[in-house]
């Protein structure tokens, strides 16, 4: 059994692509030490990474070898559980339909398995995306359910995402997906 | 001695659970399940040796053909103790204190437990062995003061005793140690000797013991030359088994004909070493009456004519030949201790040797392996979710040791389906991820401060 703060978190793939190794210059790479660094503090404080088979297969194709590494660990300990998410696919189409264009369509529809399989367990997601919560904060006028998601994006700097992991990755106000998006859009 | 699997039967149940009170850092109960392949680990000195060698110091026992004054045999080739207060657990609040040991052994439903005690006034003695047959709902306790009445009935049940004997001349019965056991001991009054006679589940469990074979985590260096050594027409190989290795494959190899056992075993050693790449065959050759050699190529893709002594390679082959072939030998049921079988082995070898381990525990050994290695823990966990062996048939077991009072204990986790332990309390993957982290964390400051 994991501590009883610790939370199941949907952790995008695009923290395993940018978990930085020694092949990458870190002078290069403080966003992938970043990213790093929040693995390390989700495996310190016993969180539990929610998989879906497409996430799945992405961390298989993207991960870095360190990336790789604590999955192996996270695996053996029993900190990963699989939830597809399905009950939650119906939002997907109402979602699409109030985006005005194909290509944001295709990108919600690409990392939607992401709110699926969060809706499905503790509403909390982790990404380097930024169209993702911004797409997301638009449809959910529409779809208030995705209103229940909370965000962290360990690649920015200043964003304190390792120290929320840290503190137990609580639904902080700050961290609701539409405030997120609004205190760091571009 | 190359036993042929048709006979495998005849070597009855194998040993299920083990449960130590009282040696060394296991002051409670230390009580573990033994499956066909049982993982022991934890820090160095959390007591992980401590279980087997209160076993290893009852067949060092049972080995010896000389009584020994006390209950074990306290130095050998498997155990070396000068006095029994070196393995006893002494507790810190009452140092002077009697001091108590008890080993439980399981076999398949069969339970025996022996008891012993020191106390400041006498050495160390047994006190008491009980035990249950498999299937058996009567718990026979034999102690110092068990009434005639029980003794009488437990000599009636013991094997061994000639039919009428004890019955046809005056006898008087009383509990008698026999080394670490307590028995009925028979004292005729026209006969000089007093034999001893045991309930059949305590022979059973003795016979198990005594058929251990233990590959210590101390094996010697490579030798050019090898002392032939006789070998037992059973399982049971007294001593130190590497000692027996080579000859083991000598005899393997004079064995070789299409159908014999010999043959098959030693192809099964060159299978090993080819999947862990070390080498393509091996051999051995007789010098004169007394001495052997052991040879193995040079290369993976080596033939049978380039063929070094076995001290002219990399030390790991000599250093996982006993592992090898005491899981190559050892018939179905008959426990196999390891000690850091992963020793001097290249990591991808360490990972592979997971796979020898599994086919050993599913052909029916009951493999207990002490490691430090945290890949060949990932290995066994990968054989199980690659569906190679059954997640039933594996167990790990935890050492932990008190900071403050040194004591021991012993976290079980049982592997799922899928190969994962849980909250097991193994804490290689904490230190792997620490040390990758601070490597790169110091790598990253040197880089920057350079930078600047």
């Amino acid at each position: 059994m994991s501590r009883l703060n610790s939370k199941r978190l949907v952790l995008d793939a695009s923290l395993a692509l940018g978990s930085n190794d020694l092949m990458f210059d870190p002078r290069d790479d403080a966003a992938g030490n970043r990213n790093r660094r929040c693995l390390e503090a989700a495996w310190e404080e016993e969180h539990v990474a929610v998989f879906n088979r497409q996430l799945q297969r992405e961390w298989r194709d993207h991960a870095s070898p360190s990336a790789t590494a604590w999955l192996q660990k996270m695996v053996q300990k029993s900190r990963t559980v699989v939830d597809e998410g399905n009950d939650f696919s119906r939002l997907l189409q109402p979602a699409c339909d109030y985006l005005p264009s194909a290509g944001e369509k295709a990108d919600l529809a690409k990392d939607f398995h992401l709110v699926q399989s969060a809706l499905a367990t503790e509403q909390l997601i982790l990404s380097n995306e930024m169209r993702f919560p911004r797409h997301v904060t638009r449809v959910c006028a529409a779809v208030p359910e995705l209103a229940q998601l909370y965000y962290g994006s360990p690649g920015i700097e200043g964003e304190d995402c390792r120290l929320w992991i840290k503190a137990g990755a609580d639904k902080e106000p700050g961290r609701r997906i539409d405030n997120w998006f609004a205190n760091h859009q571009p | 001695m190359a036993v042929h699997p048709s006979n495998w039967h005849l070597y009855g149940p194998g040993i299920t659970r083990i449960a130590v009170t009282g040696f060394k850092s296991l002051a409670t109960k230390a009580d573990v399940e033994i499956r066909p392949l049982t993982v022991l680990a934890g820090a160095n000195s959390s007591g992980k040796s401590s279980l087997m060698q209160s076993l290893l110091l009852m067949k060092q026992t049972f080995d010896n053909e000389r009584i020994p004054p006390g209950p074990f045999w306290l130095t050998g080739e498997l155990a070396a103790y000068t006095s029994a207060d070196q393995f006893l657990t002494i507790d810190p609040k009452q140092p002077d204190a009697a001091k108590r040991l008890m080993i439980e052994l399981e076999a398949e439903g069969d339970w025996v437990e022996l008891s012993f005690v020191r106390t400041s006034e006498s050495d160390l003695a047994v006190a008491g062995t009980a035990s249950r047959e498999a299937g058996g709902e009567r718990t026979w306790k034999l102690s110092r003061d068990t009434s005639p009445e029980v003794l009488q009935e437990i000599l009636a049940s013991a094997p061994g005793r000639m039919a009428n004997e004890p019955l046809s001349r005056p006898t008087k019965l009383l509990p008698g140690p026999d080394r670490c056991l307590l028995g009925v001991a028979v004292e005729f009054a026209d006969a000089p000797t007093i034999p001893i006679f045991h309930r059949p589940e305590v022979l059973r469990l003795r016979n198990k013991v005594q058929d251990i074979l233990y590959v210590s985590g101390l094996r010697g260096s490579s030798d050019r030359e090898f002392y032939l050594h006789g070998l037992p027409s059973a399982g049971s190989f007294p001593g130190n088994f590497e000692d027996y290795v080579p000859s083991i494959l000598e005899e393997w190899k004079n064995d070789s004909t299409q159908t014999g056992q010999g043959y098959v075993n030693l192809n099964t050693m060159r299978e090993a070493l080819q999947l862990l790449e070390l080498a393509s065959d091996i051999q051995t050759r007789k010098l004169n009456e007394s001495q052997i050699e052991v040879r193995v190529t040079r290369t993976l893709k080596g033939n049978s004519k380039d063929l070094v002594n076995v001290a002219d390679v990399g030390l790991a082959v000599s250093q996982i030949l006993p592992p090898l072939v005491a899981l190559t030998l050892a018939h179905p049921k008959q426990l196999v201790y390891i000690e850091q079988p992963e020793l001097h082995l290249h990591p991808r070898a360490q990972w592979k040797l997971a796979r020898l381990l599994a086919q050993a525990s599913n052909r029916g050994v009951r493999l207990v392996i002490e490691t430090h290695s945290s890949l060949l823990l990932r290995g066994i966990l990968t054989e199980i979710a690659e569906d190679r062996i059954a997640n039933e048939k594996v167990i790990l077991h935890w050492f932990e040791r008190d900071k403050e009072t040194g004591l021991s204990t012993v976290r079980p986790a049982e592997p799922d389906s899928a190969g994962r332990v849980g909250e097991w309390p193994e804490d290689f993957s904490d230190v792997e991820l620490k040390s990758d982290s601070q490597y790169l964390d110091a790598v990253e400051k040197k880089l920057y401060t350079e930078a600047k």
